[in-house]
């Protein structure tokens, strides 16, 4: 195994994840998950790989660079354009008891294999007693100029299905840590890569074979105790910059980064709402029946007499993702926009 | 026979349908929208979505607005929110002021700010305002024993650094115990046994163990008591009082059971003597019989911390990963964070609910 220092995306062929490190050993989010692949696919000869051009060509992102080279073609698939195929291929194979990954090249496209997702892969352990270690992971996301085919956040549609569960990882090592738990977990889940995060992001990621993150943990990214933000995926990174500005304004901004949005961790977000009693609910997919849409009613629902403040919702309004700049930056919700919700809600 | 169907007329006649040479050479042309003249589910229609800006509107000042924590808040420290001033937008009560309120020592009268009215250095003498009811209002005044209470309260919200520490205790076997013994028991000593003198023993033995949550603070010194006089919230028409069981580590259940019930019918007749309601080391509160399953108590200085045995209700319960039903109580704290710590505290908690949990009673009950 090679382990020359090379930047992501420019690796030789047969260059091992972990090579493609910085100088200093810190992982960009796009490696932390290249490694997980590599790590699992390596220790359980149940796991493969199937997808779009992951194979020679490495995948859309590059995610599945050098993979081919080192674990063959029966373990890293090419499949056909024919995404409702991905996701039959992978329900059949791990029926048989093997263990499939499937890379979309983006997650507006997993919605060919709809039907198969939401009737058969989120069902068939219910009707037929018979577990599906199935992960299906692409890149998700807006704020990278790529239009409403290519932007979307399909998490609402999947949590919808009940069966699945779905993670929405905003920091390499949550990335890492919760693949590796996806991959080894009897459930379906839905692994949802944040493309604007991807080379965007890096931190020091551990090299433990066995470092996992648990799925169904929110985590508190920033402690705070005025006003708590609750988020997942790449507002994780808008909140925490708001939340800086905010700290200079006096105001104390609690960040709870959601990491799975399916199940939800219930219980990390009420104890925040205890503290702080206010409550940002921030989210990319849609504002109507968004991930957040659920989060503010559970708060509401379950945390009533905490509130000091009614739950505030920001969100995407419920039209196509933008390809002009300046419109999918008023789609989005920005640093400012966020500032303002907290401080609209902090002087309620 | 039947009659032939009448042939259906068409409106227009039948158009030869064009080849798509001919409509790629000659395509139509659209047809103008006509207004007024179509049906109107025809017509085209805008979608309405609900307006943005859409808000239920609150009639009357803001400052009306109480937040479901802030009126919560309001309940538990028995606060008057009419008397608080509100700092949010429009003069609104937030958490921040009624935390301020709290952490001032309670529910302190605080003057509403007028705009523009300082105090004049030497102001006339206001006369008290006589209480004049006002329609369906009704005045009481305060009786020695209220104001009694009220002072004691207030000092000790204001001189103690109240902390609060709850657990749970299993007490299905103490329940099962007093159905099967009461009728006895009733019949041998002449009164009804209750919870109460089982979690004195079980908290007698715990303040042997611990002996600074016995203790009161003097000055520069704790002073720890090596017996243990343990005061008992009684209710009764006038209010509160706290009777002492004295040397209650002398005692067995039976003796616990006898003092209390001494005590407390003599504090509903208002026959207590001074000496009775003075000297606990340690103080305990049972208002489960009226349904609450957790209660913050205010500490009954010089006590360093305050018991509250609450209502016992069954719950489910997970027993070695099984879901049980058992009959479960919450034991809770408020203590004296000047003289103890959290650690100890809940130590102390443990020991008591480990006593409740563990000791078989049926032998010191006599029956």
């Amino acid at each position: 195994m090679a382990t020359q220092q090379v930047e992501a995306g420019a690796a030789g062929h047969g260059a091992e994840p972990r090579g493609k490190r910085s100088e200093d050993g810190q992982a960009t989010y796009l490696i932390a998950i290249a490694e997980a692949l590599w790590e699992e696919v390596e220790r359980d000869d149940r796991v493969f790989m199937l997808g779009e051009d992951i194979g020679v060509y490495g995948g859309a992102f590059k995610v599945t660079e050098g993979f081919i080279e080192r674990f063959g073609p029966e373990r890293v698939m090419d499949t056909p354009i024919a995404e409702e195929t991905i996701v039959g291929m992978s329900v059949g194979a791990a029926m048989e008891g093997l263990r499939p990954v499937a890379e979309f090249q983006y997650a507006d496209f997993m919605s060919s294999g709809f039907d198969e997702i939401t009737t058969v892969l989120s069902r068939y352990h219910y009707r037929a007693g018979v577990p599906l270690p199935v992960v299906l992971r692409g890149p998700s996301g807006g704020g990278v100029r790529a239009s409403s085919f290519h932007s979307i956040n399909p998490e609402p549609w999947y949590a919808y299905a009940g069966g699945i569960k779905i993670m929405c990882p905003a920091f390499p090592s949550d990335a890492k840590g919760l693949l590796k738990s996806a991959i080894r977990d009897d459930n379906p889940s839905l692994f949802l890569e944040h493309k604007w995060i991807y080379r965007r992001i890096k931190e020091q990621v551990s090299e433990d074979p066995e470092f996992l993150v648990p799925i169904g943990s929110a985590d508190v990214k920033r402690e705070g105790s005025d006003v708590s933000i609750i988020t997942y995926g790449a507002m994780v990174h808008k909140a925490l910059e708001a939340a800086e500005a905010l700290a200079h304004r006096g105001i104390s901004a609690e960040i709870v980064d959601l990491r799975t949005v399916y199940p939800l961790d219930e219980e990390t977000i009420l104890r925040s709402i205890e503290k702080t009693s206010r409550a940002l609910v921030l989210y990319e997919s849609y504002r109507f029946l968004g991930i957040g849409t659920e989060v503010a009613a559970v708060i509401a629902e379950k945390a009533f007499e905490h509130l000091d403040a009614p739950v505030v919702r920001l969100a995407p309004p419920n039209v196509p993702v933008p390809f002009s700049p300046p419109l999918e930056d008023a789609f989005l919700p920005q640093i400012a926009d966020i500032e303002a919700a907290v401080d609209r809600l902090a002087g309620w | 026979m039947l009659a032939e169907p009448p042939v259906a007329r068409l409106p227009h006649p039948i158009r030869r349908p064009r080849s798509l040479r001919e409509l790629l050479r000659n395509p139509p042309r659209p047809r103008p929208p006509q207004r007024g003249r179509q049906p109107p589910h025809l017509r085209p229609q805008r979608l309405r979505l609900p307006h943005p800006r859409l808000r239920l509107r609150h009639r009357g000042p803001r400052s009306q607005i109480l937040s479901p924590l802030v009126r919560r808040l309001a309940k538990e420290h028995d606060l008057d929110l009419a008397q608080i001033p509100g700092t949010g937008t429009g003069g609104r009560i937030t958490k921040a002021d009624v935390m301020a309120v709290i952490s001032s020592g309670g529910a302190r009268p605080v003057a509403p700010a007028t705009a523009g009215a300082t105090a004049p250095a030497i102001a006339p003498a206001q006369p008290m305002p006589a209480p004049s009811a006002g329609i369906g209002e009704e005045v009481v005044p305060i009786s020695h024993i209220r104001r009694a209470i009220a002072e004691h309260m207030l000092a000790s919200t204001q001189g103690t650094a109240r902390a609060w520490t709850m657990v749970e205790v299993n007490v299905d076997h103490l329940v099962k115990l007093r159905e099967r013994v009461k009728a006895a028991f009733q019949e041998r000593y002449g009164i009804k046994i209750t919870y109460l003198p089982m979690v004195v023993r079980a908290t007698v033995d715990a303040l042997l163990e611990y002996p600074d949550v016995n203790a009161r603070l003097d000055g520069e010194n704790i002073v720890r008591h090596r017996f243990v006089n343990m005061g008992i919230a009684v209710s009764y028409d006038a209010g509160l009082i706290v009777p002492v069981v004295k040397g209650a580590d002398g005692m067995n259940t039976i003796g616990v059971a006898r003092s209390i019930a001494d005590l407390a019918a003599r504090a509903r007749s208002h026959q207590l003597t001074p000496d009775e309601v003075q000297g606990a080391t340690f103080t305990i509160t049972n208002p489960g019989p009226y349904g609450s399953v957790a209660s913050v108590p205010i500490i009954n200085q010089p006590n360093v911390g305050i018991l509250s045995f609450d209502a016992i209700v069954k719950r489910p319960v997970v027993i070695e990963d099984a879901i049980a039903i058992r009959s479960m109580v919450n034991l809770s704290m408020s203590w004296d964070h000047r003289v103890i710590d959290g650690e100890l505290a809940t130590r102390f908690l443990a020991r008591v609910k480990q006593n409740l949990e563990s000791w078989d009673f049926a032998g010191d009950l006599g029956v």
